[in-house]
């Protein structure tokens, strides 16, 4: 009982927080102070005070998906193990509803932007669709294998893959925690995938999807944007951490992996440019290949 | 601890599919000349020091520095610092680099049972090195790019030799001697300055070297 | 059972008796008629479907046939009942959409009565146990069916997709036939269950037979090589007569396969492989191909044709099950194609009747035309974005459930430890998904571009309003059904399970059946859950929203002043990302001439994709057979006299043949 209302004020307060240390990373590589850490709790406080500007063109389907991509990712957020190794809802299967969830979440945010009826949305929506074709069929290879590897089909898997998977078992567990950062970095629209912070045309992908949302609206998206690379970053923690650990001492660590990452992110960001538009694609497609060695390597391990 | 290090080298593999500048398929030679050497390091436990400092030589000092700077002084020569479009568009040679890789690996795991090879994940990523080196020099299109996969096929050889070593110690000192052949093929280019007699440097030049077919 | 036939009788007579009608009330004689027999055979197969009752009766035929023998297992009672209601609601959206075809020289008398041939036929094929009736109705049901798609014959392009879809339909039927007659001259006689008795014991002759089948069903049912007629008649069809034969008539080619391996007790691993890899690469090429097509119907055509991919991955999952007598796979691969089946009937006719409409109001079915009709449209544009949700298998709607389905039989497949199926499984779980993904960036392009944003041509700005409540009507009790199902699967699973373990009969039923239903309870109380906080979160906006100001402006334009409709993003352009990536797997032509010079010109940029398997397969063998069957054309001369000359010939050929070969 106590896990569940310690994972929901994390689902809750997290999201801001990761943004935040992103954020003053950044700042210290560019040599600034940079923002505080909470500053991206008061811009929500603050976008919810204004009104809103709707465009002409939109229809109901503009007021409401904002509503539908906060729900879904917040109802995805319950399906994965945050601190604890247990998820808040824990079902068989729960990966193929997790991922279908945003799924919805995704579809919602593109007709979204289609229906402003703006070229910049278009453009967003047309890349979005593209990229997120290529991150699906990774994450299932990687759950697939490793379900395969403990037989244990709910997220569970990936916190007791340690424990089943022997010598190669290491080897497994780092290459899903580079595929899901790899996905944090394109569900999250960071560098190398897209730059959150212009609207140029070079980078218009996941920030100019939400060029035509104001107030309340765009504080529920940048949530449940920053909502997502918290979701991933815990399947890294939950990758990383076995999942017999005492109840404090898993709390502790999982904060301590999930502000690593954080600063991974943040360093990434001021290290390396933007890939070229051509090239986003190759690098989304090696997290399949990515995925595919680990299937490799369990089927080598179970049949050997 | 060999098996992330042979995984590393796959990796490697799968970045040259992707990678178009002469530079970076440059630095993953040398970099798979590293791989190579803490490989062999962790692989053959006891052998004696004479074989030991010989391959340490040639894989820190040979596949590590002398050939990747042999080959950057032609390009820099040349001035050729990008491969030209690739007979097929780059998407499609990473995912053919990916099928090869995984097929290496299920190759691994087949070898375990029938082969009784004793370390089956060097030996199958070894098979789809070369296969792979293979199917860059049939795609790529410029003579530096082929020379650096034939480089790569020699170190998937010599990858081999590693992981069948238990049974067949020489085998290992004969696939270094390969490399000593590549090494003087390299200088050989550089120093007699054949590129000269070329004025463009893609493989579709190769094909003057035909005998033209009403020779009397 | 004598009722059944009765039903089945009255929906005949009803399209005889519309010929009688004038043409305003035709659609409500047929829709009466079609009524009353629909609701008597319902009964019948409903309580077949419910409480399991086997019923049959037999007609001895005589010669040829042999004993018509007509009975209602669990797979037949299930297709009875999808084709009869769902039948139902197509003949109602049709009797609404056909009345602007009204006393237009049309030829609605004969419309109608091939839709009772073609309805009662395809009520009937799935109970006809005797191959030599089978074929006979088969052969109505294709033939009325072509009556159907040409329609509007007086337009080019609908008569030679017409022609292209009746000359494809009999290769299948050809291929029909060398199969039953394989299987009926070494059992003897042309029954079903002579058939099961023949083919339990032959490995090979099931093998034979079994691709020999299917490749005869395959065209009916659209799998990849076979495709061809699928986006040509689709489109060409009217709406209601589209939405129908893609939600039930490729069925019925799925049914043919279902009995098929019905009567092959125990199938092969190479057939299931077989058709394991054919399914997977029809549902990649279909979607592909869809999401880069800009004509609303052609879209929808090829979608078809991923789903009924997806349904045969199910049904080889199934297999596989029962191969490696794992039952929890099978009845998870079965139940999953079937629930597929069901669900793909309705969302699949929502989204034809939706475009049907869009049609009806602006002529055009180029989406490049369209746009900012869920304006004018409101009904229509959200209950195709329903139908888009549920295709793209989004939670909480019923595309979901039956994916959902498929994967955890996928799975449980990985609880055999056999290397290939650890191989094959994940990488067929990926392809699933990514042919999801694919199909959400399809039906979002569909969606978007032609209901939302401004309009883009005058067609589109014309639209006063949206179509006449009476064609709203199917479509919401379609719209209904989704959302049910959605939610609430557990009703309907009891009756596929039951189906699903008809196939495995060696291995115990009510076990998995239960393990299935506990499965999909905990999966709807979290959909439950989804919607519930989805609407929480509508409610808190309708909390803060109350006291702020809303202001309405136009879009944000980076401060240009002069944008017009046409710079919008294009259905061409929202797909070019992605298409253009696997651009060799694709055959585009462009034409264009860009405007060059100081001032402003007429410019243009057209596109054509052609279907790839259709150019590079097709085209070549019908040009070699046109090439070798052009040098006869001599024979044709037009001069009744030679054909005259050819009679008299065949006649003294015949008789001297006669007396030649009997006066040995």
């Amino acid at each position: 009982m106590f896990e569940i209302i310690t994972d929901i004020i994390l689902i809750l307060i997290l999201p801001f927080l990761f943004i935040g240390v992103i954020n003053k990373t950044k700042a210290f590589w560019g040599g600034r102070k940079g923002p505080s850490i909470l500053q991206s709790f008061y811009d929500c406080i603050r976008l919810f005070k204004k009104g809103q500007v709707i465009s002409n063109t939109a229809s109901f389907v503009f007021c409401m998906y904002p509503f539908v991509v906060l729900g879904t990712t917040f109802f995805a957020a319950l399906l994965v193990p945050f601190a604890f190794s247990t998820a808040i809802i824990n079902i068989n299967g729960g990966f193929i509803l997790f991922a279908y969830v945003l799924g919805l979440g995704k579809f919602m945010s593109l007709i979204g932007a289609l229906d402003v009826g703006s070229s910049f949305e278009g453009m967003g929506a047309s890349r979005e669709a593209a990229f997120s074709a290529m991150v699906e069929p990774a994450f299932f290879i990687v759950m697939a294998s490793l379900a395969a590897m403990t037989g244990n089909f709910s997220f569970g898997s990936i916190s007791s893959l340690m424990t089943h998977a022997g010598s190669l078992g290491y080897l497994m567990i780092i290459l899903a925690a580079i595929t899901f950062f790899i996905i944090i970095l394109v569900e999250g629209c960071r560098v190398p995938v897209d730059d959150p912070n212009t609207h140029l045309e070079l980078t218009m992908i996941h920030e100019v999807m939400i060029l035509d949302n104001s107030g309340a609206d765009l504080a529920m998206l940048t949530y449940s944007s920053a909502l997502k690379m918290v979701i991933f970053a815990s399947l890294i923690a939950n990758v990383i951490l076995p999942d017999d650990l005492f109840f404090t001492h898993s709390l502790i660590y999982y904060l301590l992996i999930v502000f690593v990452i954080a600063l991974l992110v943040g360093t990434l960001e001021s290290a390396i440019a933007r890939l070229r538009m051509s090239r986003v694609l190759d690098f989304i497609f090696i997290m399949s290949s990515i995925g595919l060695t680990i299937l490799a390597l369990v089927a080598v391990s179970l049949f050997s | 601890m060999e098996d992330t290090l042979v995984l590393f080298f796959a990796f490697t593999m799968l970045y040259m599919s992707v990678a178009s500048r002469l530079k970076s398929s440059i630095k993953m030679l040398c970099l798979q000349g590293l791989l190579l050497f803490l490989i062999f390091n962790q692989l053959s436990a006891h052998v004696e020091t004479f074989n030991y400092i010989f391959l340490a030589f040639e894989t820190l000092v040979i596949k590590m520095l002398v050939i990747p700077i042999f080959i950057w002084k032609i390009a820099k020569k040349n001035e050729t610092f990008t491969d030209t479009e690739p007979s097929m568009p780059r998407f499609y040679s990473l995912v053919i680099a990916t099928l090869i890789l995984f097929f290496g690996f299920i190759f691994a795991a087949i070898s375990r049972h029938h082969l009784l090879v004793t370390n089956p994940i060097p030996f199958g990523i070894s098979i789809s090195t070369i296969i792979l080196s293979l199917f860059f020099i049939t795609v790529r299109k410029k003579i530096l790019t082929a020379i650096i996969g034939y480089i790569m096929m020699e170190n998937g050889i010599f990858l081999l030799s590693l992981s069948i070593e238990k049974e067949m110690p020489l085998v290992v000192n004969a696939g270094v001697l390969l490399d000593l052949f590549i090494a003087v093929f390299v200088l050989g280019f550089l120093v007699h300055r054949i590129d000269r007699t070329f004025d463009k440097d893609t493989m579709d030049v190769l094909v003057q070297l035909k005998d033209s077919e009403n020779d009397d | 059972m004598y009722l059944f036939l009765i039903g089945v009788c009255f929906i005949l007579l009803g399209g005889i008796a519309s010929i009688l009608a004038r043409d305003e009330r035709k659609g409500f004689v047929f829709l009466l008629f079609y009524g009353t027999g629909a609701f008597v055979s319902l009964a019948i197969s409903l309580r077949s479907l419910i409480f399991s009752y086997r019923y049959g009766c037999s007609f001895e035929m005589g010669f040829p046939a042999g004993t018509l023998s007509l009975v209602f297992d669990p797979l037949s009672a299930f297709f009875v009942t999808l084709i009869i209601v769902m039948g139902f609601i197509g003949v109602l959206y049709g009797a609404s959409y056909l009345k602007s075809y009204h006393n237009k020289g049309y030829g609605l008398t004969s419309h109608y009565l091939f839709l009772g041939i073609f309805f009662s036929s395809l009520i009937l094929l799935p109970v006809i146990r005797n191959a030599f009736f089978f074929i006979i109705v088969w052969e109505f049901m294709s033939l009325s069916s072509f009556f159907l798609v040409i329609f509007e014959s007086k337009k080019r392009e609908v008569l030679s997709a017409g022609i292209n879809y009746l000359v494809t339909m009999h290769i299948s039927v050809a291929f029909l036939i060398i199969g039953f007659v394989i299987l009926s001259s070494i059992s003897g006689s042309y029954n079903f269950s002579s058939f099961e008795s023949v083919l339990k014991g032959n490995r090979y002759l099931a093998d034979a037979v079994f691709v020999i089948l299917f490749l005869g069903f395959g065209i009916k049912a659209g799998f990849v090589p076979f495709h061809f007629w699928l986006p040509k008649a689709h489109p060409a069809a009217p709406s209601h007569i589209s939405g129908v034969m893609s939600g039930l008539m490729i069925k019925i080619g799925i049914y043919g396969i279902l009995r098929v391996i019905l009567m092959i007790e125990k199938p092969s691993f190479e057939m299931a492989y077989f058709l394991l890899v054919i399914s997977v690469f029809t549902m990649l090429y279909g979607i592909f191909n869809a999401s880069a097509q800009k004509d609303i119907k052609r879209l929808l055509a090829y979608s078809s044709i991923e789903n009924i991919g997806i349904i045969g991955i199910g049904i080889s999952v199934g297999m596989l099950g029962i191969v490696y007598e794992n039952g929890t796979v099978a009845v998870l691969g079965f139940a999953g194609a079937l629930f597929h089946l069901l669900n793909h009937a309705i969302f699949k006719e929502l989204l034809f009747f939706c475009a049907g409409s869009v049609y009806s109001k602006t002529h055009t079915r180029n989406s490049e035309k369209l746009g900012g009709l869920i304006k004018k449209m409101p009904y229509t544009g959200s209950l195709f974005l329903l139908g888009s949700m549920s295709i793209c298998a989004l939670p909480p709607l019923n595309g979901f459930i039956s994916e959902f389905l498929i994967f955890m039989g996928l799975l449980n497949g990985l609880k055999i430890h056999i290397m290939n199926i650890l191989i094959i499984f994940p990488i067929v779980m990926a392809a699933l998904a990514f042919a999801g993904t694919m199909a959400m960036l399809t039906f979002t392009k569909a969606f978007g571009i032609t209901f939302l944003g401004m309009p883009r041509s005058q067609e589109a700005e014309h639209v006063e309003g949206d179509v006449s409540p009476e064609m709203i009507a199917p479509k919401v009790i379609l719209g209904i059904m989704i959302i049910l199902l959605g939610l609430l699967p557990q009703a309907v699973l009891p009756v596929i399970t039951n189906v699903a373990t008809q196939f495995c009969t060696q291995i115990n039923g009510y076990i998995l059946s239960y393990f299935v239903m506990n499965m999909l309870w905990t999966l709807s109380i979290c959909l439950f859950g989804l919607l519930l906080v989805i609407l929480f979160a509508c409610g808190l906006k309708e909390l803060y929203l109350k006291r702020k100001n809303v202001q309405k402006y136009k879009t944000w334009d980076c401060g240009y002043q002069a944008g017009n409709t046409r710079m919008q993003y294009s259905s061409s352009s929202y797909s070019s990302l992605f298409t253009d990536t696997f651009e060799n797997a694709l055959h585009k032509k462009t034409s264009q001439r860009t405007p060059n010079g100081v001032f402003p010109q007429r410019g243009y940029l057209k596109f054509k994709i052609y279907d790839n398997l259709e150019l590079y397969i097709l085209k070549p063998i019908v040009k070699v057979i046109n090439n070798f069957f052009s040098k006869f054309i001599w024979i044709q001369s037009g001069k009744t006299q030679i054909y005259i000359l050819y009679g008299f010939l065949f006649l003294i050929l015949s008789i001297g043949g006669l007396f030649f070969f009997t006066y040995r």
